[in-house]
This record gives C-alpha cells, structure tokens and sequence, in this order.
C-alpha cells in the first residue's frame, strides 16, 4: 500500500466544461476521501430579480442563468407569474412551448452523452454526436431566432409563431435526427471499449437514489420513477405522448441510456405537436402586477428545477429563489466517488450533466 | 466497436460537416434577432422602449427640457437582442424599431465602429472604439441629469402655474372686495379706474400664448392637398388636422409662433411641429405646386 496522495480536480479542468472543484485524496487509485466546491460562478441572479429588473424582465435574466436550461428557467418564472396574474394561455401557445422546450432537451442530451464518450478517450464518437445534433439546434435557431438564448416565452403566449415552412423543414430533420439517434444509441449501447468505461462504474442503487435525493435522468437510471414531466400540467405532455423513460442499472451506461431514450421520446412528441398544432393566437393580452406567492416545478434536461416566486401588487417582485436539478445531485456524487478509481472520475461527473452555471447562479 | 469503425472510415471519405470560416461566409438564417435600428421621424417618443430594454441599452436624452426635445441612444454592444422593444413599439409596424437579420461584428480594441443614423445619436458621434465602455457610462451619467433637469423644469413650471393662479385669485377677490366697497360708499372714482386697467393688461398675454391660425370649415375648391407629404405627418395626424380645419398646405405655411403653439395644444406632441419643421417643409411643397 502507498502513501495518500491528494489529487485536485478542477476548479479548471480539461474534462469538465464548467467550474467545480473536486480534492481527491487517493490511496494507489482508489479514492479515498472527496471535497466538492460548486460555488465559482455566483452572479447575484437572485438578487438582481428583485432589484434590478421589473417583473416583465425577469425572464431574460433567468434565461441567461445557463445556456442550456434557458427555457426551462425562463418557462418555470413564466408558468409561476401567469398563475400569479391568473392567465390562460391558448392551446397553441401551450403546444409551441412544448416544442421548443424539449428540442432543448434533445440537443443538452445529445451533448452531454458525447462528452461522456468525450471523457472516455472516444473523440470520435463525440464528433458524430455533435454532428448530428446540429439538426436540433438549426430548428431552434429557425423558430426562435436565436442559437442559445431562444427568449420564447413571454407572459402570455410566446414570441414567434411557426409558418407552415418551418413546419415542413422541422418534420424534416426531426425524422433525420430520430434515424441518427437510434444509430448513435446503438453504437453507445453495444460498444465493446466504451462499455469497459461505462458499464458498472459509478453505480446508484435503488435505495441510495431515493434516500440520496436524486433527480433528473439520473434517479431514473437507477429505477426511481419521478419525472416533473408526469405530475404537472403545464405544458400538455399527456396530450403528446409522453412516456417515462426508466432503466434499473444505474451506471453510467444507463444515465446515457436513458438520455437517448428521452431524446427519442422527445423527437415523437415533437413530431406529433408540430404536425397536430392546434389554431388559435400565440398570446393572450395580460393586465396587472403579481400579487401573492407560488412554486413551480418543471422538469429541466438535468432534473426537477423547482421555482419560488412571491409578488407584492408591485413592478417589482419580492423573492424569486431558484432551486436547480444538478445541487441535488451533488451529494450522491460525493458518495459515488468513494471507492473507484480515480481514471473513473471523469465519465462519472460528465454522466452526471453537471451545470454548475444553475447551481451557483 | 466494428460499426463505429465503419462509419469513422465513411466519415473519412464524405464532405466536411463544418464550414470553411471565414473563406465562406457564416449562413444567416432568415428572422435571426440582430441589430436594432431606429427610424427618428416615426418616433412618438412614447419611451416605451427604453423602460422596457432589460440591460438599459436604449436611452433618451433631453437635449431641450423646454421643448421637450429627446434623442434617441443604442448601445449595440450592450444590447442581449431580446425583442423586446420591438414587441412593446406602437409604431414597430411602420418601421420605428427593426430588428435586423444580422448582428454587427463584435467589439475589438481596433474595430471601426458602425457608422449608421440608424444606430442612434451615441454611436454617431462616437468614432474610436477605445473605451466605448467608459464613454457609454458618462453618457448615462448625463441622460440621467438630463432627466433630473426636466424634471426640475416641470417643477418649475408648475410652481410658476400655481403662483400665477394664486395671484390671480387674490387679485379677483381684491377686485371683489373693492368693488363692494365702492357700492356701499359710492365714491372715490379713481381708484376703480386704476384697477380696470390692471385687469385688462393682465389678460392680453394668456390670449396670445395660443392663438387659432386660420382655419377652413371645407376645403378651398373642394379639393384638399396631400398633407402626408410633410415628414411627420402621417394618415392619423392628417384626419386630426383635417377635423380641425386645416387643408392646404398654404395654411401650415403661414403659421405663425402663437399658431405653432395652439398646434402643440391641440394637435400633436409637444415640440413635433418645430422639430420635424412642418412650416418650412409647407412652404417647399407650396412652391413645387
């Protein structure tokens, strides 16, 4: 047996896109002992939405807390001050929010998968990941007007309505993206080298999920069934077809197993809402000012992302807190790491889809 | 493993998924949120926009607090592109604010700056790129005082109202009270005399501030002159005017200081008439007619 030796991970590190710090102490390979710091990137985001900006505005704050989650962070701050303000919104606006909202699913998905196998030393397959994302992107770029900061929800309805154009170029790449998934799933699935990194590392039991708190694609690889998707009705997921996706394994194989299952399931959905949109406007005219105290929970591509938000008959709003999916995560992480090896690090935190954007705000 | 290595060998053989940036220009995809531009001669001057703008990249300063004349600012490197002046613009269909379809290059130390009317009177003036962060702050700065100036104007203003009022009351009540007193004593004739010529030099300015200009119950020859003509004037202002009277542009050509304010009255916004110089834009139409 060797001396411990104390191996730093991050804040800045070359397999994680954000920053988070990791202090490994190690024995040989095996991890010993583990500190986590996720608070490099604050931005005062809270504050600023109750001081800064009117209520109207706060949207496109929220919405630049994290590239990837924009919508979802946008849509649960939206949902909350339409029930505040007691608003209806129309079927169409409903069904154009659901389709923006999961094509930002796809493609966060889609690239956290390809930087797993990014991790695992299989650029390659990164790259065709990528590639084939790009048809995700390019539709949201055509309806939104925007590559990451779609700001397509608005009190009321949304921004922009789709013209019978877009209809036909989504359908399009949707069904090229749908073929090119279920390649890129088998490959991901069958893959003798990948699967020696990815099979049986960093496993949650059942129990541990549950009692460690877990959300998001993660809890559902490891068999527990919670999806905010399921359980709240503000976009019309039942109407689309919505199925939860579960596997029981619970390692990282099954966290990338789940996310591609999701992001088929979010193709049909897509598909179908896109091309049994219902008539009607994009936006309903909205009077008032919050008043009063409420909570959302919307699924975001990482987990359940859980909003307070409280009005008090002013511009301004009196408390917007933000809970994200990825802060939950971080505890089980810790305890993950105990007991593997080091060289196992990296496509143990990537399979995690960390976003530390959200959770340090 | 086998099939990743085919298609990695397929991959090989077909055509680049990437563009060759910058020998081939990046795609511009149709309705991408770009630049705001700014048409002057339809603005209202709402400011609906500026308290909208979330990062504060829309500004107005009052360059005449009397005339209540404002100028339009863009910061484009501060702006996030959300949209949302343009969705709050009530003449955003006319083509007040337009977002375009690209964005400006981003700001080097050694970029030359944009140089467009459109952009607002901040990026006109402003040359170098060197320090556009710091020159931009000084310019809030002085929107801000130019806002506290306006405000001290109206202040002012309104001050001067009230004295003007209470003056007068306490003026109409002496003129009262004297003139009980004449009708019980009856006498003292000059005094009287005295207080009837205050009177009538106190009124005369109040008649002057806004006098009607000439106006027509129909037009001359039943034929009325294209007023959308004059910049400025658009369909609605023009069924205004015609309601009030006013057909020809003969008749705008010969407004004078007193008519200009009655029109700022009772027409339009205040300052519009001098601003967007209707009589002088009469006048050239008159003579190509």
């Amino acid at each position: 047996m060797g001396s411990k030796i104390t191996v730093t991970f991050g804040s800045q590190h070359i397999a994680i896109p954000e920053p988070v710090s990791f202090v490994f102490e190690t024995e040989n390979e095996i991890i010993t002992k583990v500190d986590v710091d996720v608070g490099y990137v604050h931005r005062g985001i809270e504050q600023a939405a109750v001081s800064k900006f009117n209520f109207n505005n706060v949207q496109f704050l929220l919405a630049r807390v994290c590239g990837f989650c924009s919508i979802t962070h946008a849509g649960a701050y939206i949902h909350g001050v339409e029930q505040l303000l007691g608003v209806e919104t129309t079927r169409r606006a409903d069904y154009l929010r659901l389709i923006v909202t999961e094509l930002d699913r796809m493609h966060s998905h889609l690239l956290a998968n390809g930087h797993v196998a990014e991790v695992c030393g299989y650029e390659n397959l990164f790259m065709q990941v990528v590639k084939y994302r790009e048809n995700a992107t390019e539709i949201l770029e055509a309806i939104t007007g925007n590559r990451v900061q779609y700001d397509y929800y608005q009190i009321g309805g949304v921004s922009r309505d789709l013209s019978p154009e877009h209809i036909k170029m989504i359908n399009a790449k949707l069904v090229e993206l749908r073929k090119n998934v279920l390649k890129m799933r088998d490959f991901f699935e069958t893959d003798y080298t990948l699967g020696l990194k990815t099979r049986n590392v960093g496993t949650i039991t059942y129990d541990m999920a549950k009692e460690y708190n877990t959300a998001g694609p993660i809890a559902r690889a490891s068999g527990l069934r919670m999806d905010a998707r399921n359980e709240f009705d503000f976009l019309p997921y039942g109407e689309v077809g919505y199925v939860l996706q579960t596997r029981t394994e619970g390692d990282v194989w099954a966290r990338n197993m789940v996310r591609f299952d999701e992001v088929i399931n979010s193709i049909d959905m897509s598909l179908y809402a896109v091309n049994n949109l219902p008539e009607g406007d994009i936006k309903v005219k909205v009077k008032g000012k919050p008043k009063g105290e409420t909570f959302i929970r919307v699924e975001a591509p990482r987990g359940e992302c859980f909003y307070y938000i409280k009005g008090n008959g002013t511009k301004v709003m009196e408390r917007v807190r933000v809970r994200v999916p990825t802060y939950s995560n971080i505890p089980v992480l810790r305890e993950l790491f105990v007991g593997s090896l080091y060289s196992d690090a990296q496509p143990i935190v990537l399979s995690f889809d960390p976003c530390l954007s959200c959770t340090a705000r | 493993m086998v099939k990743m290595f085919i298609e990695s060998l397929k991959n090989l053989t077909q055509k680049p998924a990437t563009i060759g940036y910058p020998h081939t220009p990046s795609p511009s995809p149709k309705d991408y949120r770009g630049t705001i531009y700014y048409q002057e001669d339809l603005c209202i001057f709402c400011d609906l926009c500026e308290d909208v703008c979330p990062p504060g990249a829309i500004l107005f300063e009052i360059t005449n607090a009397a005339e209540n004349i404002r100028e339009y600012s863009y910061n484009p490197y501060l702006c996030i592109y959300c949209h949302a002046c343009v969705d709050v613009c009530p003449k955003a269909d006319e083509g007040c604010l337009v977002q375009a379809e690209t964005r400006l290059a981003p700001l080097g130390r050694d970029s030359t700056l944009p140089q467009d009317v459109k952009l607002g009177y901040f990026m006109a003036k402003v040359t170098e790129a060197k320090n556009l962060d710091r020159k931009w702050d000084a310019f809030e700065a002085r929107a801000a005082q130019s806002r506290d100036e306006m405000a001290e104007f109206k202040a002012e203003k309104k001050r001067l109202k009230q004295a003007a009022m209470k003056a007068k009351k306490e003026a109409d009540a002496k003129t009262k009270a004297e003139a009980e007193a004449k009708e019980e004593v009856q006498a003292e004739i000059t005094i009287e005399n005295n207080v009837e010529t205050k009177t009538e030099t106190k009124k005369e300015p109040t008649k002057i501030a806004s006098a009607m200009p000439q106006l027509l119950t129909e037009p001359k020859d039943g034929k009325k002159d294209d007023l959308t003509q004059i910049k400025g004037i658009a369909e609605k202002i023009e069924l205004i005017l015609n309601e009030k009277g006013i057909y020809h542009f003969q008749q705008i050509a010969l407004w004078t200081e007193e008519n200009i304010k009655w029109a700022d009255e009772n027409i339009s916004f205040v300052g519009r008439v001098k601003r967007e110089k209707w009589i002088e834009q009469a006048k050239e139409l008159l003579a190509k007619k």
